[in-house]
């Protein structure tokens, strides 16, 4: 079976990467990009990642560069300023197009994580799309009573009582009857919980983590001595 | 009876009904970008959601709503948002303490709370975006960043100034909005919201 890297690995290497856009030099943050660049090969969404890559990533880099240089700022301002960008953002795009929502909650599993905390991460992400199919009826819904979106900006800003009221009064709902499951789940209980999947640290996972956490501090210090 | 600690209000604002409500919240934060340009509104309102979890369930709740919403919206929509957590926390936070100070008990008193809510949210949003930024977003409001640059203000208070540009209409009519939604709930409903009962 193909070995997948743990999630708190990639938040490890966000972490880092954070650091080094903070307090690293110049050479170490132009090193570090180039690093986030090759680590997209592990991932599965590579398309995705460097269609962001290119699309936003290294337009705005560019723009920074250009603007700095436009508004009176040195060059090397704008290079900072497109650096950092770069390395604060891109690991993000490593973090969540490598590690579907599923997979990193089953790792929030493992590090005791309030029960409820847990089921606030997944109920949310659920939510979007159920929020998304319910504003999807209720546009059809209220479009066949004769509601119309193309009028003047008076009547567009009342039509969004017909459009968000009847959405919210039914996820309130839905949220009010899931509250009860909830209390007979057990879930404000305070005791230890058991799930049937955790999604624990591998050894490498462990050296990993550590080794990465080991060269933020060295960032840091680099910096302050 | 003594006062309730800050952790005693958390555990409390984040538990029983409340829980499923702050998920509900963040729902509506990520669906009001496909409401407003439905209705081709020219504001975000994507902190309507936050506010009236922060109005019916209590500041804890509201502030727990900003951050998820934040990270929701990273992992669905696009991972920056995440930088600008700690502003949803924020908002989510002072429009339940707001709300608790009777805030919104009338519709001028939630304008001008909007606004002040505005005034904050510029003042907090922009270090962040001039720092992780740059003062560039991709978004429609970066003109207005490059006009105050090009009036000679430096990155920080180009943001700021494009911030209060735009924010505090913003959230007057995010806060707005919410009173009214309120307003209009039914009694049936009202009387099952916990934090709404017990002013």
């Amino acid at each position: 079976m193909r070995r997948t890297i743990h999630p708190f690995t990639v938040l490890s290497f966000a972490l880092l990467s954070f650091f080094v856009a903070v307090a690293g030099r110049r050479p170490v943050q132009i090193a570090m990009f180039a690093l986030i660049l090759a680590s997209s090969l592990l991932i599965d969404n590579k398309i995705k990642f460097w269609k962001k890559v290119i699309l936003y990533i290294l337009p705005v880099s560019c723009l920074l560069v250009m603007l700095n240089r436009f508004f009176g700022a040195t060059m090397d301002n704008g290079i900072d300023y497109a650096l950092r960008f770069a390395l604060l953002v891109t690991p993000l795009f490593i973090l969540f197009y490598s590690i579907p929502a599923g997979r990193m909650s089953l790792a929030l599993r493992t590090v005791n994580m309030p029960a409820r905390l847990h089921y606030l991460f997944l109920f949310s992400l659920e939510m979007v799309t159920l929020l998304k199919d319910i504003l999807q009826n209720v546009r059809i819904a209220q479009q066949l009573r004769g509601l119309r979106f193309e009028q003047n900006p008076v009547k567009r800003w009342k039509n969004i009582f017909p459009m968000l009221s009847p959405v919210l009064l039914i996820a309130i709902s839905q949220g009010l009857e899931r509250s009860v499951a909830l209390e007979f789940k057990g879930i404000e209980h305070g005791g230890p919980k058991t799930y049937l999947r955790t999604l624990p640290l591998a050894p490498v996972d462990k050296v990993l983590i550590s080794a990465l956490l080991v060269l933020s501090c060295i960032v840091i210090f680099s910096r302050l001595i | 009876m003594s006062k309730p600690t800050v952790k005693q209000q958390f555990l409390k604002q984040t538990s029983g009904a409340s829980l499923p409500l702050i998920a509900v919240g963040i729902g509506i934060n990520l669906i009001m970008g496909e409401i407003t340009s439905l209705l081709k509104i020219p504001l975000y309102l994507d902190s309507v959601g936050t506010i009236f979890i922060g109005v019916i369930c209590g500041p804890y709740a509201g502030l727990m709503c900003g951050l998820l919403s934040n990270v929701a919206a990273g992992i669905l929509l696009n991972p920056p948002w995440l930088f600008f957590a700690p502003v949803a926390m924020l908002i989510g936070f002072f429009s339940g303490y707001i709300a608790s100070k009777g805030g919104f008990s009338t519709i001028t008193k939630a304008a001008l709370f909007g606004v002040l809510q505005g005034i904050i949210s510029a003042l907090a949003s922009a270090p962040i975006a001039a720092f992780v930024f740059g003062g560039l977003t991709m978004g429609g409001t970066d003109f207005l960043v490059l006009y105050f640059r090009s009036m000679g203000n430096n990155i920080l208070n180009s943001v700021f100034y494009q911030g209060l540009a735009a924010d505090p209409i913003d959230k007057c009519c995010s806060y707005i909005l919410v009173f009214l939604m309120i307003k209009r709930l039914p009694a049936s409903l009202r009387n099952r919201l916990p934090q709404l009962n017990e002013r």
